[in-house]
């Protein structure tokens, strides 16, 4: 009775020593996700340009995404010379919407920028320029751009001016 | 003769008794060295049981397509190119993080391995910051304190890209943490 009692006891501590080990340690997986896209690029392909106003003259004036140059404030008018809206090429990402948004007037020879305008991939201009969550660009899409400039007047016949903004592309 | 065969039949009668009386006595002296008495402890302790709860998976965001890199996330979840013309480029990103509970009077050992490649990445040299401390690379801890109610245990790991990798892919190696009672 007590040897069986004894083997008895031997083998549930044998019995209980094989298991304890699975219990001594713990495993957990871990994922190391990550996610592949296309570097975002701007490409320039064309400046803004207002062709030719009035010299002398304090005057707002406004260019379109289209191209359209209008007097908004002021006797001043658009004289002559071809007038283009800025367009910019965005590519690259094809998972990814994006955020657009211009700032950075910066001031020329008494001209000062303000308020730009933009169309991205074909839609209706934004005025001011904002996009939230456009669409990814992928291979590339067209982000064109309008303005509005104000001259203080000091503006001498034959001379120029070359007032800037930036436009700013970010991944969301 | 008949005084000795009455003396000798006397004998015959006393031996048995004298030889019962023996036995008596022995059994009786036998009985107190028959039995002793010896106080065993049956030690035994008590612990929580070791847990891991894994709270977050580590997250690179999104890294250059069809470009042969290699990127590191830091148990803070920043990511760096430590080799290629790759970089992240945007989304979050994320150290992982487990959550190690249980014993609370013995140390541990913490370990990583099983490294498994998924799209033509490969994670490799794991490292990990347990309870607050410094980060270590490659992830080892041979004495970790006891994590009682719990302590974090946060992962950051190298990957390599092949290339391969498409934009608008993804990938997702692994890797095992091994936590062990010492």
């Amino acid at each position: 009775m007590s040897i069986r009692k004894l083997f008895a006891g031997l083998s549930v501590a044998a019995v209980a020593l094989m298991i304890v080990p699975d219990a001594w340690s713990s495993t957990q997986s871990v994922t190391a996700n990550i996610a592949f896209d296309t570097p975002l690029t701007l490409t320039k392909t064309s400046d803004i340009n207002f062709g030719t106003v009035t010299a002398v003259n304090a005057s707002t004036y406004q260019i379109t995404t289209a191209g359209a140059v209008t007097t908004t404030a002021g006797t001043g008018a658009y004289l002559y010379g071809a007038t283009t809206a800025g367009s910019i090429t965005i590519a690259g990402p094809t998972a990814d919407t994006l955020t657009i948004s211009v700032g950075g007037y910066t001031a020329n020879n008494g001209v000062t920028p303000s308020n730009a305008s933009c169309a991205y991939n074909g839609g209706a201009a934004v005025t001011p320029c904002s996009y939230t969550t456009a669409v990814a660009p992928g291979a590339g899409k067209t982000l064109l751009l309008g303005a509005t400039v104000a001259a203080d007047g000091t503006q001498a016949a034959g001379t120029t001016a070359a007032p800037t903004f930036t436009v700013t592309v970010t991944y969301n």
